[in-house]
């Protein structure tokens, strides 16, 4: 009767330690909150979503395709054509801040050194300053710079980012396609076309939580 | 009861232990002479991949470099690469934020990875390799 009643105490007094050793367990993995700085450049593969990566990646390989065709070759050779980014349509069912996709490209082109950029959705606010300048009796009007004076965009560049997402119950399947085109605005004719593409898949993992 | 414990032990060890390796493989090139140097951090990297060739050309004035990786292991592999780009002086390029890029690298499968200096000061680059980390990678010997 003693031994029977010692075994019962000490199978309960495991089970306790057992679910000690769970809360504390738990609690040693969720309850610690740990900031810190991540590396910006790395490769996120938090979800499926279009993510810094898949921006970084269709930024950096737009820009080598452009800096490297042929055609931008002759056209950068003797001078530095000018640029305006119209838009990147988002035809994904996501939202996508695409400006900051043709920031980064025009960030990078500008720093390559072969061209030059218009700021179209600065057009506004250039014109509040130099109507200021021109029009205000605060300006000497010696300084004040004139209208008429900005130059006209060469070059048109603008693009499309569309998307097909497919899932079932155990796998989840995401391909991007990004199209960008360079247009001489001249002539209409698209000097320069070229298209990056993203395959991004979720599955369900069977270890880790 | 006894069977449980070592489980839930082992699901404590998965779950906390989950920083990854950033160690990894890397190919310099030491000056424009074309003097390229291998390293490698990650001997367990090192073992299921090989850097085997650096091709450098000029494009538009800007260097342009082709390197081809080599996988010697029979799974996919999920890797990221980075190029940095320096000038003639050795300082690396500023203002340039060459990112970490996602590749998967099939079983006993050569790739070329591309990389383009961001100007025209630019002329010598290294190139690292490394694991992405996520779970759904796990080698075998």
């Amino acid at each position: 009767m003693n031994t029977m009643n010692k075994k019962a105490t000490l199978k309960t007094l495991s089970g306790y330690a057992l679910i000690g050793l769970s809360a504390f367990a738990l609690s040693g993995c969720a309850n610690k909150a740990v900031v810190s700085y991540g590396d910006a450049q790395a490769v996120e593969t938090t979800d499926i979503n279009f993510g810094s990566t898949d921006l970084q990646k269709v930024a950096t390989q737009m820009t080598d395709s452009l800096l490297s065709s042929a055609v931008v070759g002759t056209m950068t050779a003797n001078s530095r054509p000018i640029v305006f980014v119209e838009r990147i349509k988002n035809k994904t069912s996501e939202h996508i801040d695409t400006e900051s996709i043709t920031d980064s490209i025009s960030t990078q082109l500008l720093r390559s050194g072969k061209f030059r950029f218009v700021d179209m959705g600065r057009v506004e606010a250039v014109r509040e300053q130099l109507n200021f300048q021109n029009v205000d009796a605060l300006v000497d009007p010696s300084t004040a710079v004139a209208f008429g004076q900005q130059v006209g965009a060469q070059y048109m560049l603008y693009g499309n980012l569309s998307s097909i997402v497919k899932s079932n119950e155990d796998k989840a399947d995401v391909y991007y396609k990004f199209t960008m085109r360079l247009m001489d605005l001249k002539s209409g004719l698209v000097e320069w076309a070229d298209e990056t593409e993203i395959r991004k898949t979720r599955e369900k993992s069977t270890f880790g939580w | 009861m006894k069977i449980l414990i070592p489980i839930l032990a082992l699901c404590i060890l998965a779950g906390c232990s989950s920083r990854p390796t950033t160690s990894g493989v890397t190919v310099e090139q030491s000056s424009a002479q074309y003097q390229q140097q291998l390293k490698v951090k990650n001997p367990d990297l090192g073992k299921r991949l090989a850097i085997t060739d650096v091709k450098t050309r000029q494009t538009n004035q800007l260097t342009d470099v082709v390197v081809t990786l080599t996988s010697s292991y029979k799974k996919s592999q999920y890797l990221q690469y980075q190029f940095t780009w320096y000038d003639s002086d050795g300082f690396v390029i500023k203002g340039n934020h060459s990112p970490w890029q996602a590749l998967t690298l099939f079983g006993f499968a050569n790739i070329q990875l591309p990389g383009l200096a961001p100007t025209t000061d630019a002329v010598t680059f290294s190139l690292a390799v490394r694991e992405v980390s996520t779970e759904a990678q796990e080698f075998e010997d």
